[in-house]
């Protein structure tokens, strides 16, 4: 088992993981929008029908050559360690690599469509090589073919004096059939996206499609959500219904113009689990009586370490205290009889 | 000034222990701050400090403390009633004098003492205060400005850098035209590179012709500018004015003029002061026709940071905001920050030598020039720049 201070780290790792992850999300989308010649953007979680006829959203979907052939990029924060998980995983990207319809309305169908996995530089080798072991599969071929790619990219820290740090994305395996994409990410170094991705386009978006971990959410909620509703600067408690917060939200998931009932759904459970952790770490109250109401304090936390931190640490050591009251489980029932004394009489005289 | 402070200072000026020196300063003193309570209107302000401070004598200068608040002034006693903190400690009480000009008497209760005292309020201008007080600083310090450091984001401070005040005093000396010099200055310093041979911390320096210390501490350090003396002198090289501005939009009037004073920095002060509150005002992350607008804005240095300052960075500002840090300076600096009193949001990073900042939610002018305020002040002052999105 983990210590609380494993358990803190890992907590913390994962929120930054996220984050970056969705910065990049930010970066290609600005790549493509601004730079029409490499692909021409159509959407961030962007409806696809597909042969099989289900819908698909990818993170990012755009297409090249004419809008003939179209490009399917899936981020991934992060990847399961486990093998099993992470082959289930990589299995289910086989939805993308169905010819899907719906692209645009002047194009609806394409002739080829690539997919990119874009992960963490920590999951890459891993997801590489579980590729290289799947594609041997007939089922799975498509991923041993052309118009499949792994992506990874990375923040790297300036060499003294000499440059600043840069945001690049590599390709870890395949090859897209882009041309001009595939000069650029062939090229030493990789993609190096503008400055401004680091410095502000990151904030254009909170959240990715893939469900972020508990603490991020908290977090967004805490910092940029909840703290919209303060009216006065000393600390007051609001009653908040979860539809209020996540109309507040809304615009912090990159396509929220353009969602349908069961995104709503799942992107309002989001935040209902975020207001549940909350509560169970004693930040904030259920309203009495009333379904999804929330008593909440705002601002809701002072702290003088970041937010993250003291979050994750609340986590950890309600995780650990739950796991040893699971562990010592029900107290066995002992029955416990007053001994004997000498004036008692033994039960068999009662027999006689 | 309260009776009970007015008969404690003729108690003391009664008792024979005091050299003559002394009771007859108290007695000047005690002499201007009758005279500051009986202001009836703008006429008599003007002619009294024009008077006081046209003449050479030891007397506290004229504190002329710019605010920045869209409230009307009748709602002070209610603002300070509201918070209740604040209300505990402070008892303010403000009677109109003529149109937009007010008399201020404030008492702050201090564990078992309490300071008090005059002041004026000059609301003329459309989304400022001025505030005017010849009291000694200790009023003016743990007084009003602590009342009014209190009372935001309802009133905001004009928090102004090393950049902006060298552009006011540019103002005031080409206003009066004369030849202004620096004889005074504090100021914050952190070395730019590594070597041990400079010092950080608090600088302060007096010099007749202090700002070419300035300039060269300016090649070596990153400097956060706390306040700075300055003098205008006309061609005879007679003094037309004394005075002080402060980083937190105080101006001092120590000799000359009160109304060249008000025209030449007072006004310019204020002048600056909207211009700054119009570039931070509605920044905020906007969703328009389905685009995510977003409106940053840049403080300039002219050296890159190194991990040590961003780590400080990382260290300081969590003290002041809720923060959540996404990179703590390696290998870069990025931040999510949320003002606790405003509830403004904020994305913050330091990359290369700039910082940027890119308001999320809320996003008001206040909270906006606070935090770049706060940067500065950790960081050292830079040149702030809008960004084009």
């Amino acid at each position: 088992m983990l210590s609380a201070p494993d358990l803190e780290q890992n907590c913390v790792r994962d929120y930054r993981k996220y984050s970056d992850t969705v910065a990049v999300c930010c970066a290609v989308y600005n790549l493509f929008s601004k730079n029409a010649d490499l692909a021409k953007f159509v959407g961030i979680e962007h409806s696809l029908q597909n042969s099989d006829g289900a819908t698909v959203t990818p993170d990012i979907a755009a297409t090249f050559d004419n809008d003939k052939k179209g490009l399917v990029l899936e981020l991934k924060w992060s990847l399961p360690s486990d093998e099993k998980l992470l082959e289930k995983e990589i299995k289910e990207l086989g939805k993308y690599a169905v010819p899907c319809s719906h692209w645009r309305k002047s194009a609806d169908k394409v002739d080829s469509q690539d997919l990119v996995l874009v992960c963490h530089i920590d999951d890459a080798q891993r997801v590489a090589d579980m590729i290289r072991s799947l594609s041997k599969d007939e089922e799975q071929s498509y991923l041993a073919k052309e118009g499949f790619a792994v992506w990874s990219w990375s923040i790297t820290p300036p060499k003294k004096g000499e440059r600043k740090e840069e945001l690049r994305l590599f390709s870890v395996y395949g090859k897209t059939r882009n041309q001009k994409i595939e000069e650029l990410i062939s090229q030493p170094g990789g993609i190096l996206f503008p400055e401004e991705v680091l410095t502000f386009l990151r904030f254009t978006f909170t959240f990715i499609k893939e469900k972020p971990p508990l603490q991020y959410t908290m977090t967004i909620m805490i910092q940029n959500i909840l703290s919209t509703f303060q009216r006065s600067s000393e600390r007051e408690s609001y009653d908040l219904h979860v539809d209020m917060i996540y109309e507040r939200a809304k615009s912090f998931f990159p396509s929220w113009h353009e969602y349908d009932t069961t995104t709503i759904q799942i992107k309002r459970k989001w935040i209902g689990e975020a207001l549940e952790k909350l509560c169970e770490l004693g930040l904030c109250d259920k309203a009495p009586n009333k379904d999804d109401w929330w008593k909440i304090p705002i601002p809701i936390l002072r702290t003088r370490k970041p937010i993250q931190q003291v979050l994750c640490k609340k986590i950890a050591k309600t995780y650990l205290k739950q796991i040893r009251t699971k562990k010592k489980g029900r107290p066995k029932s002992s029955i416990s009889r007053p001994k004997a004394t000498k004036k008692d009489k033994a039960i068999t005289d009662y027999l006689s | 000034m309260t009776q009970n402070l007015r008969d404690q200072t003729d108690e003391f000026i009664n008792r024979d222990d005091h050299s003559l020196i002394e009771k007859q300063l108290l007695f000047e003193v005690r002499t201007l701050q009758k005279l500051t309570a009986q202001i009836a209107d703008r006429l008599s302000m003007n002619l009294l400090f024009e008077k006081m401070y046209t003449t050479r004598q030891k007397r506290p200068p004229l504190k002329a403390l710019i605010l920045l608040t869209d409230l009307d002034p009748e709602s002070l006693k209610d603002l300070v009633q509201r918070r209740k903190k604040l209300a505990r400690i402070y008892n303010v009480n403000l009677t109109k004098l003529e149109g937009d000009l007010y008399s201020l008497n404030v008492k702050r209760f201090l564990w078992k003492d309490h300071i008090s005292g005059n002041a004026i309020l000059d609301a003329s201008f459309k989304g400022v205060w001025v505030v005017y007080c010849n009291e000694k600083s200790r009023f003016a310090r743990f007084g009003l400005d602590r009342l009014f450091a209190r009372l935001y984001p309802d009133v905001s401070r004009l928090y102004i850098n090393y950049s902006q005040i060298r552009t006011l005093l540019d103002n005031i000396k080409d206003a009066y035209r004369g030849q202004t010099t620096l004889t005074y200055f504090i100021l914050k310093r952190e070395p730019k590179s590594a070597d041990s041979s400079y010092k950080s911390g608090t600088f302060q320096l007096w010099e007749k012709n202090a700002e070419e210390e300035l300039r060269s501490q300016s090649k070596n350090y990153r400097l956060a500018i706390h306040l700075v003396n300055f003098e205008v002198r006309d061609e005879n090289n007679a003094i037309l004015l004394q005075g002080q501005m402060s980083r937190r939009g105080v101006c001092k009037l120590r000799f000359g003029s009160f109304a060249m004073f008000h025209e030449n920095v007072v006004l310019k002060a204020i002048e600056l002061g909207l211009k700054w509150k119009g570039f931070y005002g509605h920044r905020e992350r906007l969703v328009k026709d389905g685009e995510i607008l977003l409106r940053p804005f840049r403080i300039g240095y002219s050296s890159q940071f190194d991990e040590k300052q961003l780590y400080r960075l990382t260290e300081k500002i969590s003290k002041n905001y809720l923060c959540s840090i996404i990179h703590g300076g390696n290998p870069y600096f990025a931040a999510n920050v949320c003002d606790y009193l405003d509830g403004s949001s904020f994305g913050v990073t330091a990359l290369g030598n700039n910082v940027t900042i890119t308001p999320i939610t809320k996003g008001s002018h206040q909270a906006a020039w606070k935090l770049t305020n706060r940067l500065q002040e950790i960081l050292g002052d830079g040149e702030i720049a809008s960004i084009m999105g």
